[in-house]
């Protein structure tokens, strides 16, 4: 055997075995599609029924994690399952607090909007408003103000608690709702939604990108009643 | 004339592989283009196995197979490297100090890190690094497979095709509101069917580039076709061409090639429209402009008015005009997404951001008028983006084997099958146009034939310059003439082989003068058309002059000749039929288009004098006017038939005259053979024998310095396409037996550089050099007449046979010289002797070459 022969027969076991490796890498991001396309269903209807699929899909994101264990989407997954199954009444697993999985998330990523934004979320939720919790709804607010997700998630936070806000998280709110407002007439009857919902009607009013806006805004805020 | 050597040459037999290949390039647009994760992991991790199967086979020798791209190669591994350094994590002050932006990134979240890797997204730089993978490996595959023109008519035709059939698809979704939709579109790209034509892809720009490359190459294709069978088939009328066309197999294309217009037109791409046409100007310009003669044929000017009014007219009732009419040019907020990808490549200038991860860092930069869609997930410019996710130093990497690759296509004057080369130039083109305004590299898909086509192109490339075609030089050399003679002669295949260029000038005397001496002009006519009149009109004419003398000779040649074959017959004298009269029959599609100057018979010793005497009977006498007992194992004997026409017998008593050959072939083996000529009732020596003795007789010939005829290889690549398995199988052997192996390989390899072809490959690929006897090794030389003649008197048996042989070849008796200056001749005979000695004195100085 030559010298090149032996060389090119170490290159193609070389080859063979990332082959595997990238089929490995494959194999988690095709378990983890089904959880990934039936999360947002099973966050908004989740009952006790559910929970042998939700515990299901958490097997199969574990094993996807172990196959392709740096990927942040996988960990963001398994804490919101994490979450769905705690909030499901009859939980026949035991607890598992979804925050690590999010922070492991974060930790992968971050400067993505995402982990941090459902990280936020987790904690909004569970735990009361605290100057960690204000730090990290920074962090989201500045890196998802732009991002339809994060606006979707992050939104009713920020409208239903303005008087906790920061003075930093008051004006990254500014620029969110400046974007949303002159992106659609979809996004802005949320947002007025929203705006009505919590009584910052006002906040919203700056913000209006044309006249009709302003007009429906002006409209909500004379109608506007039980507000402090 | 230059040799391939062995050793260097790599001869990728492996049809699955070459197969498997084909069919993941088909598939690959139509998952998405791969555009998600598992489907780029998935194409990645299967063309990584086929180059670990093709790279662990003994037919490839990965440094000489690369040996022409050693630089670009070397670069764009260099470029993997860097990629793969940042998965590696660093002690944080050196990240710092090369990155500090990754730092800073890391620590907003976790201060306490001590080392991180350079990229801020791991899993997206593995997914980036898989794509350079797999777009590498595509490269080599493509690069290694595509050595022959059938190979790589393949490679483009898999991508025409496969985008066809995505074309008819779109077109029955288009129709039915997507119905039929096997592939959904990913989010945020949701345009209806009724809108916007996409295909597989997810986004209309992305299926619009893609069409836009296939049809240029697909209609580079059709071209050649078009311009090869008008060459072969020499239609006298345009109807009659028009009347072919729209009856072949080519209407088909030409169908498919308006339906993927269509299809492009609809595709609501405003950037994939004018890339086309911009990209198509810019290819011909440079084109037309480096082509000496830029003189417009009626035919080429009518055929383009053609295409250009049904694209027109196609364009103008399509949605992307609409889509012009109402946006014009306005760039729809892809200023601000470069601002953005600007901004990145600011913070993070020298190594980027990491691979890959451009959309998990673009909303910290982002404009808010950019709204809050998730189109801004990529910099729809691949540029910016490679800079701001892999800094100035990954742009300089992937920059450079680009450059090197992309200049010795351009630089190259396409010859050969111009319309295949100027369509891949187009597609080359428009991709890389196209990606100024869009995202193209970051779909697997368009990433995968942008590098297969620069792959194929390279190899056209390389092809060519190997012919030894010297760019720019008006004068042709004898070599250059043989080849383009060769061209003439190939046979039908479906990719035009017959081109030539149009900057050099040819001289048609010295080309007919060749062909007449390389015995190729009945082989040459067919080829030579009203198309290229203005370059071949005198040659056309000398040669058909000379062809219908020719044709008349051979009628009364061969007459006389089967005439002859019969009587022997009549006698059941056991003969066998040799080279050029035999093959005439039984290889070529007509007797007529195999020139020979006699009849080669192989007979027994036994039997010369009951042969000599049916040739006396018939009125043969012998031209030389003795017969030599050492110097050779024939006699010759001739008939005239006129004062200057008559026809030669070569019998012979061995099979060659080398003494080292003359028993490789017995009379008994070739007896055994099958073929029969239905004329005479003799036997025509078999193919796999026929090989064998054209193989050796060709080699013994070039060893000697002598003139080697282009139908002497034309036999050998025709012998080659008749083998069967039983044949191929029997030839090897014999091979094998004879020791004759690298002789063989040799003799193919000459050949391959006339006619080449997947046949003679796999033969070559079979012989093992091992098997070789090295007392042919002499064979594989051109050596010096003196060399041949000592060796020759090596190898006789005796002193006295030695001397015998000196004494033929220096003093043959009076009747040979009379033979040699004619029996009228008045001149003493020792005159006439001394004639002869100083006769090849001069002859040995004057052909130094040959000493």
């Amino acid at each position: 055997l030559s010298k090149h022969r032996i060389l090119q027969s170490f290159l193609a076991i070389g080859l063979l075995i990332t082959s595997g490796l990238f089929l490995k890498l494959c194999l988690a991001s095709v378990i983890a599609a089904r959880p990934l396309m039936t999360i947002v269903d099973l966050e908004h209807k989740a009952t006790p029924t559910d929970v042998p699929e939700i515990e299901k899909y958490l097997d199969r994101m574990q094993l996807a994690i172990e196959l392709f264990p740096s990927r942040a989407d996988f960990y963001t997954l398994v804490g919101r399952y994490q979450s769905v199954l705690n909030q499901t009444k009859e939980r026949s697993t035991e607890y598992v607090d979804p925050m690590r999985y999010f922070t492991q998330a974060v930790a992968l990523e971050p400067t993505a909007f995402e982990p941090i934004t459902w990280q936020v979320n987790y904690l909004y939720q569970q735990y009361d408003w605290t100057q960690d919790f204000d730090n990290k709804l920074q962090i989201a607010l500045r890196i998802g103000k732009y991002e339809k997700l994060a606006q979707q998630i992050l939104l009713p936070i920020v409208l239903g608690n303005w008087q906790n806000l920061t003075e930093v998280n008051k004006q990254t709110t500014h620029q969110m709702l400046h974007n949303m407002l002159s992106t659609s007439t979809y996004f802005f009857r949320q947002t007025l939604g929203l705006a009505v919902k919590y009584c910052v009607l006002d906040v919203l009013a700056a913000h209006a990108s044309n006249a009709q806006q302003s007009n429906e805004i002006n409209a909500k805020l004379t109608k506007q009643q039980n507000c402090p | 004339m230059s040799s391939i050597d062995a050793s260097s040459y790599n001869n990728l037999h492996k049809p699955k592989v070459f197969a498997a290949l084909l069919m993941l390039l088909s598939l690959i647009p139509w998952l998405h283009g791969a555009e998600l994760d598992w489907e780029i992991l998935l194409f990645s991790s299967l063309f990584m196995l086929l180059l670990g199967l093709v790279v662990l086979s003994r037919q490839v020798a990965l440094l000489s197979a690369f040996v022409k791209l050693k630089l670009p190669l070397s670069l764009l591994l260099l470029w993997l490297g860097y990629c793969c350094l940042f998965l590696v994590p660093m002690p944080i002050e050196v990240v710092k100090w090369v990155s500090p932006n990754i730092v800073i990134a890391q620590q907003n979240y976790n201060a306490m890190i001590s080392s991180t890797p350079l990229t801020i997204s791991k899993a997206l730089t593995v997914l980036e690094i898989a794509k350079i993978v797999c777009v590498i490996c595509v490269f080599c595959l493509c690069y290694m497979f595509a050595q022959h023109l059938t190979q790589q008519s393949k490679l483009l035709k898999i991508l025409f095709y496969s985008s066809a059939l995505m074309a008819i698809y779109s077109q029955v979704n288009h129709y039915t509101s997507g119905q039929y939709e096997l592939i959904n579109a990913i989010q945020p790209f949701h345009s209806a069917w009724s809108t916007a034509v996409r295909g597989t892809f997810s986004y209309n720009n992305q299926y619009a580039v893609y069409l836009a490359m296939t049809i240029a190459i697909g209609l580079g294709l059709l071209v050649d076709n078009l311009k090869y069978e008008q060459q072969t088939l020499a239609f006298k009328t345009a109807t009659e061409f028009m009347i072919h066309i729209v009856t072949t197999k080519h209407i088909v294309t030409i169908l498919l090639l308006i339906v993927m217009m269509i299809s492009f037109a609809g595709t609501d791409s405003r950037g994939g429209s004018l890339i086309l046409v911009v990209a198509t100007i810019i290819t011909l310009l440079h084109y037309f402009l480096r082509t000496k003669n830029r003189k417009w044929s009626k035919n080429k000017t009518l055929i383009t008015l053609g295409i250009v009014v049904v694209f027109t007219s196609i364009f103008f009732t399509s949605k992307s005009y609409d889509s012009f009419e109402s946006y014009g040019l306005k760039d729809n907020g892809r200023s601000l997404l470069h601002t953005t990808a600007l901004r990145i490549f600011k913070d993070y200038p020298i190594l980027g951001s990491g691979p890959g991860t451009y959309s998990v860092i673009q909303h910290n930069y982002k404009d808010t008028g950019l709204g809050n869609t998730a189109m801004s997930k990529h910099a729809h410019n691949d540029y910016l983006e490679l800079l701001a996710t892999q800094g100035l130093l990954g742009g300089i990497l992937l920059c450079l084997p680009l450059l090197l690759m992309l200049g010795s296509i351009f630089r190259y004057l396409p010859i050969d099958n111009v319309g295949s080369q100027l369509g891949c130039q187009v597609a080359i083109v428009a991709l890389l146009l196209h990606s100024a305004i869009d995202f193209n590299f970051g779909t697997l898909a368009l990433s995968v034939y942008f590098f297969a086509v620069v792959a194929v192109l390279l190899r056209i490339v390389e092809a060519d310059k190997g012919a030894n075609r010297r760019k720019g030089e008006n004068i042709m050399s004898e070599l250059e003439y043989i080849q383009l003679l060769a061209a003439m002669c190939k046979p039908e295949t479906d990719v035009n082989v017959f081109q030539y260029t149009a900057t050099q000038d040819i001289d048609e005397l010295a080309l007919f003068n060749l062909a007449v001496q390389h015995g190729v002009t009945a082989l040459a006519t067919p080829r030579l058309t009203t198309n290229e009149t203005d370059k071949f009109n005198l040659f056309h004419q000398k040669n058909d002059a000379f062809n219908k003398h020719r044709k008349i000779a051979t009628n009364f040649f061969d007459a006389e000749a089967i005439k002859l074959i019969k009587a022997l017959v009549a006698q059941n004298i056991p003969f066998v039929v040799l080279k050029g009269f035999a093959l005439a029959r039984t290889i070529y599609p007509k007797p007529s288009m195999r020139t020979k100057t006699d009849v080669d018979i192989l007979i027994s010793p036994q039997d010369i004098i009951q042969v000599k005497q049916v040739f006396t009977e018939h009125g043969y006498v012998n031209p030389r006017g003795w017969e030599a007992k050492v110097m050779m194992n024939q006699m010759s004997q001739r008939k005239w038939l006129s004062d200057d026409f008559y026809v030669d017998f070569d019998v012979h008593l061995k099979i060659s005259n080398n003494k080292r050959l003359e028993n490789t072939l017995s009379l008994n083996q070739l007896l055994n053979s099958n073929q029969t000529d239905k004329d005479t009732g003799s036997h025509l020596v078999g193919f796999a024998h026929a090989l064998l003795h054209a193989i050796f007789h060709l080699m013994n010939h070039r060893s000697e310095g002598d003139l080697i005829k282009l139908i002497w290889y034309y036999d050998i690549f025709l012998l080659n396409e008749k083998l069967n398995e039983q044949e191929n199988n029997d030839f090897l052997q014999l091979v094998n037996e004879a020791g004759l192996s690298k002789v063989t390989i040799k003799a193919l390899e000459l050949t391959t550089q006339y006619f080449d072809s997947l046949a003679i490959h796999k033969i070559i690929s079979a012989l093992d050099p091992t098997m070789a006897a090295a007392e042919f090794d002499s064979m594989l030389t051109i050596n010096s007449k003196k060399s041949v003649f000592l060796e020759n008197l090596k190898n006789q048996p005796s002193l006295k046979i030695k001397w015998l042989l000196v004494k033929e070849m220096a003093f043959p008796p009076p009747a040979g010289i009379y033979a040699k200056y004619g029996r009228q001749n008045k001149q003493p005979l020792i005159l006439l002797y001394v004639r002869r000695i100083v006769g090849g004195i001069i002859k040995y100085l004057r052909y130094p070459d040959a000493r």
